[in-house]
């Protein structure tokens, strides 16, 4: 049985492995950059009373070419999507019904790089109760109300008695 | 680093566009003022403004950039609540309306708000009204330039800074050089820019994008914005109604306005003006909602107003938002630069420093007072600290406890002076407090309840008789 030489074109494991790794480099997503920096992900709020909130990252001393924010309900992002992916250093969510709404954000450098996800923030949205804004609501419709009525009973008092005008 | 990544208008269109605005309104200014050589001509126009005219600048005023860049906030925080809430800033014109005509008839020969305040309430109670009126102006003027330096900064990517210092500059500008006629004047000219930019804009979006599309995006990405029950925009409803009401009552921006009015002209100036501007933050915040169809990130939420637009309608809808804010914006920063100016000249400069000043020399005190307020204000705006719905509602707690100790000190004799100035200091407290302990929509509602209370069971306790003649002072011999 013939050997096979190193010149014959049949692969070798070697080779295939070099081109296994070669391919692997050029299909792979971006790869993780060693012990490179997390962007840093803040939020205006842990708690929204009004179901908005604002969230902000940043990564300093490096060339970032873009950001990917995903939002997730579990905190382990097994139910994550892309929230947004692009420039921006921030975003502002609002609508949002009563829940925790977990975030996480990673860079992608200029070099083709991907740094590691940032640490997670944690926002939960409890929306105020509807009996504390009926109340104020109410409270708002009497003082409204009373004002209108002092200007409409002076401007109607003032015009049938001129001289107090 | 910056938080906005996209900007459609390039930044050369972007000056050029601001400086050609700025020679028109520069020229404007001179145009209106060259003939303004006395002190009552400079800052009232001479009383003798008319009804198209007033109508014009009352809602020029009311419409400012804060209109057309924080109703579009609110509405992408609040939802439809956010956006009908705002609309709701119109009640205070139409309240003002009986107001602006007792002001004439009882005081035929003012100058400024404070002076009803000091004449109706005296000095302690005057005191306090100034500084409540001194730092929401600021508040304002704030919220204003800030407002500049976002819009050029979300549209082309100026820095922030250079925008805002580049049109606050131009407002300064045009304020010193025509003085209130200039105000005036200018304010026509941009009620008519910004009516026809808002129309324009909103049929664009609506053509453009479509009822449902805007509803099905909503309802799956942010459902309470769609919703009637959400807590803190029921909250919001009268609160915003309550600001715009104490903001319109106190301020010396709205007083000027009156007395500079031809008599029989203020009621229905300001009713018109009232009527014409209601729709405007419908029509602003209704882009807003367009957003999560566009799926257009939003980096800041007083960047929405503009970001949309431009989105939506690329270049012609950038240079419309563009020249449509900044009318919006210059026609309120004047009026409020000129008011705020002749507040500080006449009840701290003149009444507490120089009484004996000559004409001549309040005339230039008024004008250096406006560069400083320029300056100051430039100062207070590099920051950059907040959004400019927090900025502005945090004034809200101070001026809606005024609503009360100038609505009753119009029509009620027996109001009286520490009840009106308890109303204003314990109004501010309770309502800073519910800003901070619950959000910056109920501050001004908090304010306003607390300080009718107060002059409620103060005049019915301690009740005064006052002579409305002594508000007929006569005026200064300069």
């Amino acid at each position: 049985m013939p050997r096979s030489s190193p010149h014959s074109g049949r692969c070798t494991p070697a080779v295939l492995t070099v081109a296994c790794a070669v391919l692997a480099l050029l299909l792979a997503p971006a790869p993780l950059l060693a012990n490179a920096p997390k962007p840093d992900l803040e939020s205006t709020t842990d708690l929204a009373r009004a179901g908005y909130f604002q969230l902000r990252w940043s990564l300093d001393e490096a060339e970032v070419d873009h950001f990917r924010l995903e939002e997730a309900t579990d905190e382990d992002f097994s139910d994550a999507r892309v929230f947004y992916e692009g420039a921006d250093g921030a975003s502002v969510i609002s609508g949002r019904s009563n829940g925790t709404f977990h975030y996480r954000v990673r860079a992608q450098l200029d070099d083709g790089t991907q740094t590691d996800w940032s640490e997670t923030q944690s926002v939960e949205v409890r929306h105020h109760s509807i009996a504390q804004a009926f109340g104020i609501f109410t409270l708002g419709g009497v003082v409204f109300l009373a004002t209108a009525a002092v200007i409409a009973f002076g401007t109607r008092a003032n015009r049938i008695i001129p001289k107090d005008s | 680093m910056n938080v906005q990544e996209t900007a459609i208008l390039e930044p050369g269109i972007a000056w050029l566009l601001i400086a050609l605005f700025t020679a028109l309104y520069v020229g404007l200014g001179w145009y209106f003022g060259r003939k303004d050589k006395e002190l009552d001509q400079f800052v009232l126009a001479g009383r003798k403004v008319g009804l198209a005219v007033g109508t014009a600048t009352a809602m020029a005023t009311w419409v400012t950039s804060n209109t057309t860049m924080m109703a579009p906030q609110l509405a992408y925080q609040m939802g439809i609540w956010g956006m009908v809430g705002y609309s709701l800033g119109a009640v205070g014109l139409l309240l003002f309306a009986p107001l602006a005509k007792r002001i004439r008839t009882l005081m035929p020969n003012g100058y400024t708000s404070g002076d009803f305040v000091r004449l109706r309430y005296g000095n302690v109670a005057w005191r306090v009204f100034l500084g409540i009126s001194i730092f929401y102006s600021f508040g304002w003027l704030v919220s204003l330039g800030m407002a500049g330096g976002v819009l050029t900064h979300a549209l082309s990517g100026i820095p922030y800074w250079q925008g805002m210092t580049v049109i606050l500059g131009a407002c300064v500008a045009y304020t010193l050089i025509g003085g209130f006629r200039a105000v005036i004047g200018t304010d026509f000219i941009q009620s008519i820019l910004i009516l026809i930019g808002l129309v324009v804009l909103a049929w664009l979006v609506i053509g453009g994008i479509g009822f449902d599309e805007i509803h099905f995006s909503l309802e799956l990405e942010r459902p309470e914005l769609l919703t009637l029950m959400m807590p803190a925009a029921i909250m919001f409803l009268f609160n915003n109604l309550l600001f715009g009401m104490g903001e319109i009552f106190h301020s010396n921006v709205w007083w000027t306005r009156a007395y500079s009015f031809r008599e029989g002209v203020g009621m229905w100036a300001y009713l018109l003006a009232g009527l014409f501007w209601a729709p405007i933050p419908i029509v602003a915040g209704f882009i807003a909602l367009a957003g999560p169809a566009l799926g257009t990130n939003i980096p800041a939420a007083d960047m929405v107003g503009p970001i949309i637009s431009a989105e939506l309608l690329g270049l012609a809808g950038a240079i419309i938002v563009l020249i449509m804010v900044f009318a919006a914006l210059a026609s309120s920063l004047d009026s409020l630069l000129a008011a705020t100016a002749m507040l500080v000249v006449r009840d701290i400069y003149y009444r507490h420093l120089r009484p004996h000043a000559s004409a001549d020399h309040l005339r230039n005190a008024t004008k250096v007072t406006i560069l400083l307020l320029g300056v100051v204000t430039w100062l207070l705006c590099l920051p950059r600290i907040t959004t400019l719905a927090e900025l502005l509602y945090f004034t809200g707690a101070f001026v809606a406890s005024t609503i009360w100790p100038i609505a009753a000190g119009l029509y009620w004799r027996r109001t009286n002076r520490w009840g009106a100035t308890l109303a204003m200091v314990a109004g501010s407290a309770a309502g800073i407090t519910a800003y901070f302990q619950i959000g910056f929509y109920v501050g001004a509602l908090v304010g306003a309840a607390v300080s009718m209370v107060i002059v409620l069971l103060t005049t019915w306790l301690r009740p005064q008789e006052f002579d409305w003649e002594q508000l007929k002072e006569p005026p200064p011999k300069h």
